[in-house]
């Protein structure tokens, strides 16, 4: 499989698993797909409740730098960091945000795609598995890790007693991405 | 097998895979996850020592009787144990001995900024510099491989895009290494001068080996691409330089980047037009390709601080300016960190502001005790400074005929880091200083590490809890007393007691950070609004969990309410009740 880079930016507040995120799906690609991947984050002596974000590189050829200047997908999970980061989507890129926020758009140009990540955590039980929500829903609209790879590294990663929870917010996040397709 | 690992989790699979059998660190953002890492491995004794020059002299200990031994530390803390470490640099090792500085540049959570390269030459022992996670696995093993071969510790360079990024890294079995035998040798080990004479003629022809063995050291390579321009680079720099150039530019990636491979580098230079150097911080490479009297740019180009980017890289090769986005423009306000809610340390700094007294910071969360609305620290210098400065600071004040009462704070595991020495200090020449110690039960900024006062081990053992108020009374000091943090009146009666006392004097408040696990829920505040006035007394205190209304109404945000109660014990008319929790514990 050949494919150019695709670089991914997941952006929130601590405590949201924005980091858990890039690193579920880079091991994913590394130990699963024969890809390669970097992934680095913003940090700092930020508090729970503060700005965070995770860049992630995925993709057939060894990677260099593992910071990257412009994103093709951007998932927003709070306002503040959509505000923040929305600036380094590159022309063309997909801007994925959770429909639990203010949802100020700043009138971009780019393809801005509403997924209820929140909302559908909070409706199997806990708002934290908002991530998982979209992970699943960036495994099937991607199809850069396939739906085993994701549930297998799910299983290694999130603490026993959360993994029913996060493996149902993956089926949702999946469901949610019937008939969407981002090219990557 | 592929693991998908930071630096430091590589460097923990390194010491891992090559043997090691001994570890220990202080923690330190960015190394503290490459302990953290090596502590589950069974295979491996590893430590929290109380600081970097007790992690290293332990670590040389191990060494000595014959262990593979690595010691992880941030860049400062080299400065803590620069002491030994200039001396077994003379000593050499038994086993290897491998000492991970982890620098970083822009200060994500740093005083300071310093280039630790430049430790290499000082201390006259050999570097390596890993470029991405793999390297930083695989140098481990050549690292333990050069100490042992050379009889020298080796000092393994990061910076914190090494330390933080995570990358593939192919894993292997653990190879076990027979742990050396010990044999009694004063003239090796015994640095006296008659002895360290000799050894230091010693460390000079070892620095002359090993430059031969940096020449022909397979991680040390020329990459030919356009030969128009070349690129001398090392680290993560050498990934910005392939990643703005591409084949556009030929690279001589050094790896071993002390000593030097001249003549590689020479050879290099001779093959392309033009020759620059990029790396982050100090012109440590420019220098060294200039004193070989090879024309290079490296620093009239490329900034000697902060770290670089792929795009400031573009920026100042080809002019191009940061592209403003097509997509987007957005301006958004700064958002300074600040302590979070429910924060031990925020109620004592609310009352040390009251007291109009000079405070002397120290290294810690409590660093952010300097944020409005608190604004109580006056300086922040390094680990342990706070208590030296608190007494030289009453000192030359009295002794210049302005007498008065200075505070330091200092936190547990800082205490017990570099602050023990100074309480001597104070005790020893008649001092007069107020120490209160910010006893948050933990090593809360870098991630809630154990230390020698919360009796357990790194490794999970229970162990005796050393007892800071036991230390201060050994150490002399005649007015101790404990507070609850939380305990506002508390907190303001002893500070008040400790400004009056004649002498050196230790205000410990106690109470666990807010973000340990499995502590007693000790509910949540919740304003009564028809009570309250609006006044906005609670807001003085800094507690993010405080939401302040266009209206001026003011609210509390459960979710990140912690329950301490403070904004409760400042708000005038009582409007701000507890709800749910048990008692406080």
């Amino acid at each position: 499989m050949s494919m150019r880079p695709v670089n991914i930016r997941f952006c929130g507040f601590g405590g949201q698993g924005i980091v858990l995120s890039a690193i579920i799906m880079g091991t994913a690609a590394v130990t699963r797909r024969n890809l390669y991947a970097v992934q680095t984050q913003s940090y700092g002596s930020e508090a729970r409740g503060g700005q965070c974000q995770a860049e992630l590189i995925i993709s057939s050829q060894p990677i260099n730098s593992p910071i990257s200047e412009r994103k093709d997908i951007i998932v927003a999970l709070s306002q503040m960091a959509l505000d923040r980061y929305l600036p380094s989507l590159r022309e063309g890129g997909t801007l994925i945000y959770d429909t639990k926020l203010e949802t100020n758009l700043h009138a971009t140009s780019a393809a801005t795609i509403p997924v209820p990540a929140t909302e559908t955590a909070i409706s199997l039980g806990n708002q934290i598995a908002a991530n998982m929500v979209v992970l699943g829903f960036l495994q099937e609209s991607t199809q850069l890790i396939t739906r085993e790879d994701l549930v297998q590294v799910v299983r290694e990663t999130v603490p026993a007693k959360f993994l029913e929870l996060n493996l149902k917010a993956v089926e949702a996040g999946r469901q949610l991405a019937q008939g969407v397709k981002l090219e990557v | 097998m592929k693991k998908f690992l930071s630096g430091d989790e590589a460097i923990a699979r390194g010491a891992f895979e090559y043997g090691a059998t001994f570890a220990a660190a202080y923690p330190g953002t960015p190394s503290t996850e490459i302990i953290e890492n090596i502590l589950p491995y069974k295979e491996i004794y590893a430590e929290w020592s109380p600081n970097e020059k007790v992690a290293l002299e332990v670590a040389i200990g191990a060494s000595l009787a014959g262990a593979r031994s690595l010691v992880a530390m941030k860049h400062v803390g080299v400065n803590v144990a620069a002491d030994p470490l200039f001396t077994a640099a003379y000593t050499g090792v038994n086993g290897g001995l491998v000492i991970v500085s982890a620098d970083e540049p822009s200060l994500h959570s740093s005083q300071n900024e310093q280039d630790n390269r430049n430790f290499a030459p000082f201390a006259k022992i050999p570097m390596l510099e890993p470029s991405d996670s793999q390297e930083a696995k695989d140098l481990v093993g050549e690292a333990f491989r050069i100490s042992e071969e050379y009889d020298t510790p080796v000092l393994l360079r990061i910076t914190t895009r090494i330390a933080h990024a995570k990358g593939l890294v192919e894993c292997y079995e653990r190879q076990e290494v027979e742990v050396k035998e010990y044999k009694k040798n004063a003239a090796k080990y015994c640095m006296v001068p008659a002895n360290a004479r000799k050894r230091r003629v010693f460390v000079e022809e070892r620095t002359r080996l090993l430059s031969e063995f940096s020449e022909t050291f397979l991680y040390n390579r020329i990459e030919w691409g356009d030969k128009s321009i070349g690129i001398i680079t090392s680290g993560i720099s050498y990934q910005y330089a392939r990643e703005v150039f591409g084949a556009k530019a030929s690279y001589l990636k050094l790896t071993m980047t002390w000593p030097l491979p001249e003549k590689l580098m020479r050879e290099f230079a001779e093959g392309v037009e033009k020759l620059y150097v990029v790396e982050e911080l100090d012109p440590f490479l420019e220098n060294q390709v200039k004193a070989m009297g090879i024309p290079v740019i490296g620093k009239e180009l490329l900034p000697n601080m902060f770290e670089f980017t792929p795009e400031l890289l573009r920026q100042k090769f080809f002019g191009v300016d940061p592209a403003s986005n097509p997509v987007t423009e957005v301006e958004i306000p700064p958002r300074p960190p600040v302590l979070c809610a429910g924060c031990p340390h925020r109620p004592v700094f609310y009352i040390l502001k009251k007291h109009r007294v000079p405070v002397m910071g120290d290294i810690g969360c409590y660093g952010l005790g300097l944020q409005p609305p608190l604004e109580a620290v006056d300086t922040t210098v390094c680990m342990g400074a706070s208590v030296g400065m608190t007494h030289g600071f009453q000192k030359a004040s009295a002794w210049n005929g302005v007498p008065r009462k200075v505070v330091g704070v200092i936190g547990d595991s800082t205490f017990f880091h570099g602050g023990m020495t100074g309480v001597a200090d104070m005790v020893f020449n008649n001092g007069s200083g107020v120490i209160v110690v910010l006893d948050n039960r933990t090593t809360a900024m870098t991630g809630h590490q154990p230390h020698p006062g919360t009796g357990i081990t790194g490794k999970g053992e229970v162990t005796d809890e050393i007892k800071i108020e036991d230390v201060v009374r050994a150490l002399g000091v005649r007015d101790v007393q404990i507070v609850d943090s939380y305990d506002l009146q508390a907190v303001d009666q002893a500070v008040r007691h400790a400004l009056d006392f004649d002498g050196p004097s230790v205000v410990i408040c106690r109470r666990a950070c807010a973000l340990l696990k499995g502590l007693p829920d000790l509910g949540k505040a919740v304003i009564n609004q028809e009570q309250c006035t609006r006044c906005h007394a609670c807001l003085r205190t800094g507690c993010p969990a405080l939401v302040s209304h266009p209206d001026k109404s003011v609210t509390i945000d459960t979710n990140a309410c912690n329950g301490c109660f403070v904004c409760g014990q400042v708000c005038p008319v009582g409007a701000i009740e507890k709800v749910g929790g048990g008692e406080r514990g």
